[in-house]
């Protein structure tokens, strides 16, 4: 079913009116699939619009085509918001910008600007790179201490590859790879499947956790805490992290895609060691094979 | 000529934003070991609120008297992902994210294109989803908006397929751990 695409971007709170969603396609600001959009182009589910409202470019993927305004939890059903983020405050407070309802400027303030620009443009630039340089400072304190310099993502959640139900691997290929017989699988679930050889962690274990829109740094955080030892590690281009502790029998390997990333985590038998290359050969091995068979 | 020098600048302010990011990392370069691996992690620990307590969410007696009608909880996955086995009446093991920066939407996505069937609901007031396995009739999980930022999901997995709604456990878990403001 499609829907007029100035009904669908008001209806989906892009613009605040209705008769603002048909200016703007009239302005050449909506593109759908890439091309400019007339007011009155349908659109239907799977179809990309970019509009540009507000100083700022927003891209959103069709999954349910509305022309009327429902709640803003239920429009937000209606789409996968593609946007990228807003620029930070420091360089949007750099821009220069008028009061609201100062109208234009008169010919007098316009001469005033034009003198501005001319001598006073240098100085503002080196305030604006002031601002910005600071920004990157790791230095800052933390404006919350519940929530000290938590990275901001650096994409959007999601957007690392499909890694399918448990990482792409079955439950054969898993006791083939870690020499584990008697593996079950007791956890499968759209983030994690876990692999038991007892069904009470109480033998060896293995897992393969899916994080979606989650910094890997706080994983390699808790692995650095808890572990033994923990190195960085780079498998087929991608970057991350393998920790492992002996006495533990266990190893465990992260790897970043954006604001996703997966670790395999495998345990051994404490009863029964092993050297622990080999259990962090087989976490290895399966994050390989899970970064070969995403899609 | 005004213009040229704003355009000039423009560029300079351009390369300088760009370069005022990088920063030098002291140390010996190392080669790429054989397995991949070069170097010690360097991850900053101290960045991270909730580091090392993001499975504190909810006491592990409850989790074993919801999912479980009593019994035993315990731990045993902890991070971003955490991961409980709880033993009484029934095994069960529940699962519990918190994804920081992730989305309902991109929950629901993943959900449906693993096979499970979702439907939109509301935990304390607030948008949620559940999502079931049509071959697993004992398996449920919720995901919900949370509070401080991104989103939590519950999944509840019992070993056996118990008599009722597989989905009342994980809605009973997300409204206390909802109610009880995180």
């Amino acid at each position: 079913m499609s829907t007029r695409v100035d009904a669908y971007i008001w209806a989906i709170r892009l613009t605040k009116t209705r008769s603002a969603a048909g200016a703007a396609c009239r302005g050449g600001h909506v593109r759908v699939n890439g091309a400019t959009a007339k007011p009155a182009q349908p659109v239907v589910p799977g179809d990309e619009i970019r509009v540009w409202v507000n100083g700022r470019e927003r891209i959103v993927e069709v999954t349910k085509t509305i022309s009327k305004r429902v709640s803003a939890p239920a429009a937000a059903e209606c789409y996968i918001d593609k946007s990228p983020p807003p620029p930070p405050k420091e360089i949007i407070a750099g821009q220069p910008r008028r009061d609201r309802g100062a109208g234009r400027p008169t010919k007098r303030e316009r001469r005033q600007l034009d003198r501005l620009r001319s001598s006073g443009f240098l100085i503002s630039l080196v305030a604006v790179l002031a601002l910005a340089l600071g920004a990157c400072s790791s230095d800052d304190t933390p404006s919350d201490p519940n929530r000290p310099n938590t990275p901001e993502a650096p994409a959007q959640a999601g957007s690392g590859p499909f890694f399918g139900r448990c990482g792409g691997v079955t439950l054969e290929e898993v006791v083939r790879v870690t020499g584990f017989t008697g593996l079950s699988t007791t956890v499968d679930n759209t983030s994690v499947c876990e692999w038991d050889t007892t069904g009470s962690r109480t033998g060896a274990v293995a897992s393969f956790n899916w994080y979606r829109g989650s910094p890997i740094g706080r994983e390699e955080a808790n692995v650095k805490l808890s572990r033994d030892e923990t190195n960085k590690l780079e498998i087929k281009g991608h970057t991350g992290f393998i920790g492992w502790s002996q006495s533990g029998q266990i190893c465990e390997v992260g790897i970043d895609f954006g604001a996703d990333f997966f670790e395999w985590s495998i345990r051994g038998d404490a009863r029964n060691p092993r050297p622990i290359d080999e259990i962090c050969n087989a976490a290895r091995e399966l994050a390989t094979m899970s970064i070969e068979r995403a899609s | 000529m005004r213009r040229t020098l704003a355009l000039l600048a423009a560029v300079v302010l351009g390369l300088a934003v760009f370069a005022g990011c990088a920063r030098t990392v002291d140390g010996e370069p190392l080669p790429v070991g054989a397995a991949g691996q070069s170097g010690t992690s360097d991850v900053d620990t101290d960045q991270f609120d909730r580091l090392l307590l993001e499975c504190e969410v909810l006491p592990d007696e409850t989790i074993a008297d919801v999912v479980a009608g009593g019994g035993f909880a315990e731990q045993s996955f902890s991070g971003a992902i955490c991961r409980w086995l709880v033993s009484g009446n029934d095994t069960v093991s529940v699962t519990f994210n918190w994804f920081e920066w992730g989305s309902i939407n991109v929950e629901k996505e993943t959900a449906k294109k693993l096979g499970f069937t979702t439907e939109n609901i509301k935990i304390a007031s607030q948008s949620a989803f559940t999502q079931r396995s049509p071959d697993r009739p004992g398996l449920c999980g919720v995901t919900a908006r949370a509070p401080s930022r991104g989103v939590f999901t519950w999944f509840v997995e019992p070993r056996s397929a118990p008599p009722g709604d597989p989905c009342a456990a994980p809605i009973k878990l997300m409204e206390l751990l909802l109610r009880g403001g995180q």
